[in-house]
């Protein structure tokens, strides 16, 4: 699947699907914890109720919320420098992240690799007692519209190593203006691009 | 009147003269009286223990809602008035046993699976004993308070799961304003209930933790309360209808859950199936006893009537005798039934039998119930069928020819 | 035939009118208990049938694991052919394929997360009673047409009704977008409000379109022609389905688990009432036994004076027994397999039954089957009590002085 994303700050984001033909045109918006999806084949734009968040993106391995809500990781956890290693001449962090006790998050930790230029090398999800359940990792990393990100990112479940969900940003422009209609429902139904 | 004392001493008299049979015939009234009024007692406890299960899960015997909560169990259709309010209000309508829930559909999610539940926001002390849940049977501990941060949850639900005692899982609801409301919670208790629908389908939580969680402050979407009688659920009703003019539903549990209700219907008519059984039963035995004594008597009967006694006369003993006999037999056999129920009131466990025959699984325990007009009916019936039982035998054994009666072989 | 069973024979005819009381007495008592038996699995039958026709049937093809995890992917390939082969090979027309998932359904005014099924509109109505219960509309038609079916709750709550479109949102097979847009053409209420608020039906051909099935779904319905036939038929269905080893044939224990263990569970507390009913039974049929042999003691004492062994004499006695349990036997199982089958044909209702059934489109008569098991079990127990009845009696000659015996009244 091949799509087209625009994100706003935290909060605003809005996806499009360009491949494959069947799906052309599907779209999802999410503005903080709110998310709608609009498919031209039934030409409405539905909202997802939050007893659907849990349910898979697209069939993938994230699940709705996961794509939603991203900043969970830094206000429901209590962080803890594991190591501090080197690679290829930059420095990466090993940070464990553990939920609060009241945090609305199923994982006993999660550890993750970042490095110094804030990309993620690896985020393991481990169960509570101890258990790796999925991980996701970067497998390319290089320059993209004026940064150092990720370029391919795979998320595999422990138990399932044959099947995974791989994310590959193709193109993207980073700093760029975007008017805040763009993240309403009409553009979601009408898009001007 | 003095004929009346005469048959009476001659009726006792010739009680215990044969006492093999009389004795014999003492244990087929006591008997049957015993075995019915037993049966009768177990079957209305069978119909009881029903029906308290299915009042125990709803709970309660009258319901109050929001009126479109029964259709959309969610957060939108929340109780008009607040729950301090409902107190005033019950307490004045002097209703005592009562509670109030956040009762409201949710997803609970662990790091590998999620479930669709129905998420309980109790007061755990007021709920005490009111529900399928008994604090005591449950594993690690029940909720303590309106404010406790953990989550209770079936042991299968844990088990689907792939959760346990003391891990964290997340539930995620929606507030009011179709918002998510999600937050993580310790499991501090495992239950069991009879059905895995239950010990899957209900979690609780503390119902200022779900107030709090799920935007409400104060709120509840479901009051219930218990009366006396679940049979008789009228007066409660009638008390509680002061809070339809808040614009709450108020229902009995017959119309919360109508297919329990047709039930009880129904298991009544089968109750009654059974009763009717057991009287021809008994009836045909007591007939058939009563009968054969005349019969069996020919030659005595024969002796008494050509020593000049009045054929009237042989009627009215006969009948008196029959009368006694019934009165100590009735006697008797509601003594034995009142001690075979009594010690057996908490409850007759039956699985020994139901493994026998290879069913197994489900353990039941019957506990009878003894109701006092069910005895009264019990004894009533047999006395007057008795009565009319020795009517026929007794008129033809008064009609015997004298000779030929006591030259029967 | 030997000496001793002409005796016997003479004997008991000798005193027609008691004799018959005897038998009677057995007779009697066995209808009762034939018809009681009958009555009580005629009612379980009826108690399954009601809940498994509603929607479960009685097996379920599927893939392994679905009925734990109902995952889209857990599919029956070719599912339709499968039910044709099904169809054809067991000559019935009572089997149907569905498809399912949880999917969001939308209206102008709502969201739900409900079961979305895709049904075979021509087979449907014949394995599940919800076709039969639409209140509004009709139901689907055309496998292939967007049309919906929902329930009344799910309607009230979407704020929608016939001729309105809904919104499909969900996953396909594949976890790729399905989308749909369809109109309600049917209402239905089943009584049960789980139903009437969590499912709705489409036509497979749109299902399958819609959810990229790509000719997969995930169950076969089968529906016995009675529930005793069911072991034999889930042999016959899984021998058919041999070479596909991608499949599972689940009963409908498997499948509704709860409902077996409720029955269970009455079954043994109904045991433990038939015991007492045949303790009842048995003993008035002991105690006639009892009363007749003890009060022919004067008879035996000339019998026995005359030459007759002790021995043979309560052979004899015991011999006359077991003639009039045989014919107790014979006459009381025969008359109750009579009356059973009469009510097979005409039914029998208990009071309160019409309110369950109109309520919930139940049938409101029982047809109880006649069979081996309950034409024989109870009469077989009286038997074999009365046998026991005449030990007494019989052993109690060996220390009868034929003088004495002669003397007695």
């Amino acid at each position: 699947m091949t799509m087209r994303a625009w994100t706003k700050g935290q909060d605003q984001s809005l996806m499009r699907v360009i491949e494959p033909a069947k799906d052309r045109g599907n779209g999802t918006l999410t503005d903080g914890d709110n998310m709608w999806s609009y498919a031209p084949k039934i030409n409405r734009v539905i909202k997802i109720p939050s007893s659907m968040m849990g349910q898979s993106w697209m069939g993938s391995d994230f699940s709705n919320k996961d794509v939603s809500r991203v900043d969970d990781i830094v206000d429901q956890y209590d962080h803890t420098m594991l190591s501090t290693t080197e690679q290829d001449g930059i420095t990466v962090y090993e940070v464990e992240a553990i939920p609060h006790e009241d945090a609305a998050v199923v994982w006993g930790r999660e550890v993750l690799f970042i490095r110094e230029d804030y990309v993620v090398l690896q985020h393991a999800f481990y169960d509570q007692d101890g258990e790796l359940v999925k991980k996701l990792e970067s497998l390319e990393i290089g320059e993209m519209g004026g940064r150092v990100i990720a370029i391919r990112q795979r998320m595999v479940k422990a138990d399932e190593p044959e099947e995974w969900t791989e994310v590959a940003v193709l193109s993207v422009d980073y700093d760029v203006e975007l008017n805040d209609s763009l993240f309403t429902q009409s553009n979601l139904r009408n898009p001007r691009n | 009147m003095r004929t009346l004392s005469v048959l009476w001493m001659l009726a006792y008299r010739n009680l215990w003269r044969n006492h093999r049979r009389t004795i014999i015939m003492l244990a087929a009234i006591a008997i049957g009286v015993w075995a019915m009024i037993i049966m009768i007692a177990m079957m209305r406890g069978m119909v009881e223990e029903m029906l308290r299960d299915g009042i125990e899960t709803l709970p309660g015997h009258v319901q109050a809602h929001h009126p479109d909560y029964m259709d959309d169990p969610s957060i939108s259709n929340l109780i008009p008035v607040s729950d301090a309010e409902l107190t005033t209000i019950m307490q004045q309508a002097g209703v005592s046993v009562w509670a109030s829930r956040v009762k409201v559909p949710a997803v609970v999610t662990s790091e590998r699976e999620s479930r669709g539940v129905m998420l309980l926001g109790i007061d755990p002390e007021s709920e005490r004993g009111l529900t399928f849940v008994d604090y005591d049977k449950v594993e690690g501990r029940f909720l303590d308070g309106v404010d406790d941060s953990g989550i209770v949850i079936g042991r299968k639900l844990a088990d689907k799961l792939e959760t346990g005692l003391g891990k964290r899982i997340v539930i995620m609801s929606q507030n009011p304003d179709n918002e998510i409301a999600d937050r993580g919670f310790r499991v501090v208790g495992l239950f069991d209930a009879n059905m895995d629908a239950i010990e899957e389908g209900f979690v609780f939580i503390g119902k200022q933790t779900a107030q709090t969680l799920l935007g409400v402050p104060g709120m509840v979407t479901e009051v219930f309360a218990l009366g006396d009688d679940y049979r008789n659920v009228d007066a409660l009703v009638a008390k509680m209808s002061v809070l339809q003019d808040s614009g709450i539903l108020v229902q009995p549990w017959q119309d919360v859950d109508t297919y329990l209700g047709a039930m009880v219907g129904m298991m009544d008519g089968f109750v009654l199936v059974w009763i009717v059984v057991i009287f021809l039963a008994l009836s045909f035995g007591l007939v058939n006893t009563l009968v054969m004594a005349v019969f069996e008597r020919v030659r005595e009967i024969g002796l008494m009537l050509a020593l000049g006694m009045k054929p009237s006369s042989i009627l009215g003993q006969i009948i008196l005798e029959s009368l006694l006999l019934l009165a100590i037999g009735l006697a008797i056999g509601n003594v034995l039934a009142w001690a075979t129920i009594k010690p057996l009131e908490s409850g007759i466990d039956v699985s020994a039998v139901a493994e026998g025959m290879q069913m197994m699984g489900v353990s039941s325990t019957l506990y009878p119930k003894l109701t006092m007009e069910d005895v009264v009916l019990t004894n009533v019936v047999v006395l007057v069928l008795g009565f009319f039982a020795s009517l026929s035998p007794a008129w033809r054994a008064s009609r015997y020819e004298p000779v030929e009666a006591i030259t029967k072989v | 035939m030997p000496l001793v069973v002409r005796l016997a024979w003479r004997n008991l005819w000798r005193q027609p009118r008691r004799t018959w009381l005897t038998v009677g007495a057995m007779v009697f008592s066995n209808v009762l208990l034939v018809f009681m038996m009958s009555l009580q699995f005629g009612t379980y039958g009826l108690m399954i049938d009601n809940t498994l026709q509603m929607f479960t049937g009685h097996l379920q093809v599927q893939a392994p694991g679905f009925k734990d995890e109902q995952k889209m992917r857990l599919v029956v390939e070719d599912v339709v052919a499968t039910a044709d082969r099904l169809r054809l090979e067991l000559q019935s027309d009572t089997i149907a394929a569905r498809a399912t998932t949880f999917a969001l359904v939308s209206s102008e005014a709502r969201s739900f997360g409900i079961a979305i099924y895709g049904v075979e509109p021509a087979y449907e109505p014949r394995v599940s009673n919800i076709p039969g219960l639409l209140q509004e509309g009709r139901y689907l038609a055309d496998s292939n047409a967007t049309d919906i079916v929902i329930g009344e709750t799910l309607a009230k709550n979407l704020k929608v009704g016939l001729g309105d479109e809904l919104t499909l949102l969900g996953s396909g097979r594949d976890g790729s977008f399905a989308a749909a847009v369809v109109t309600v053409v049917g209402v239905f209420r089943s009584g049960v409000k789980d139903i009437d608020r969590n499912i709705a039906e489409i036509p497979l051909g749109l299902f399958d379109d819609v959810f990229f099935m790509q000719g997969a779904g995930h169950q076969v319905v089968i529906v016995a022609p009675a529930i005793e036939q069911v072991p034999a038929l889930q042999m016959q269905v899984q021998a058919l389905l041999e070479d596909r080893p991608g499949v599972v044939v689940h009963d409908w224990d498997v499948l509704q688990p709860g409902l077996k263990q409720a029955i269970q569970a009455d079954l043994s507390s109904a045991f433990f009432m038939y015991a007492l009913l045949v303790i009842l039974v048995a003993f008035s049929v002991l105690n006639t036994q009892l009363m007749s042999v003890l009060e022919r003691t004067r008879e035996f004492g000339i019998t026995m004076s005359l030459g007759l062994k002790p021995g043979r004499l309560g052979r004899l006695v015991i011999l006359e027994t077991a003639i009039m349990g045989l014919l107790g036997l014979a006459i009381g199982a025969s008359l109750g397999f009579v009356v059973v089958s009469w009510l097979s044909v005409s039914g029998f209702a208990y009071p309160g039954m019409d309110e369950m059934a109109a309520q919930f489109n139940l049938p409101s008569r029982l047809y109880p089957q006649p069979s081996w098991l309950t034409s024989f079990a109870g009469p077989l127990v009286v038997f074999i009590f009365s046998l026991l009845s005449a030990l007494y009696p019989a052993l109690r000659l060996h220390w009868l002085h034929p003088v004495a015996a002669m003397r007695a009244a």
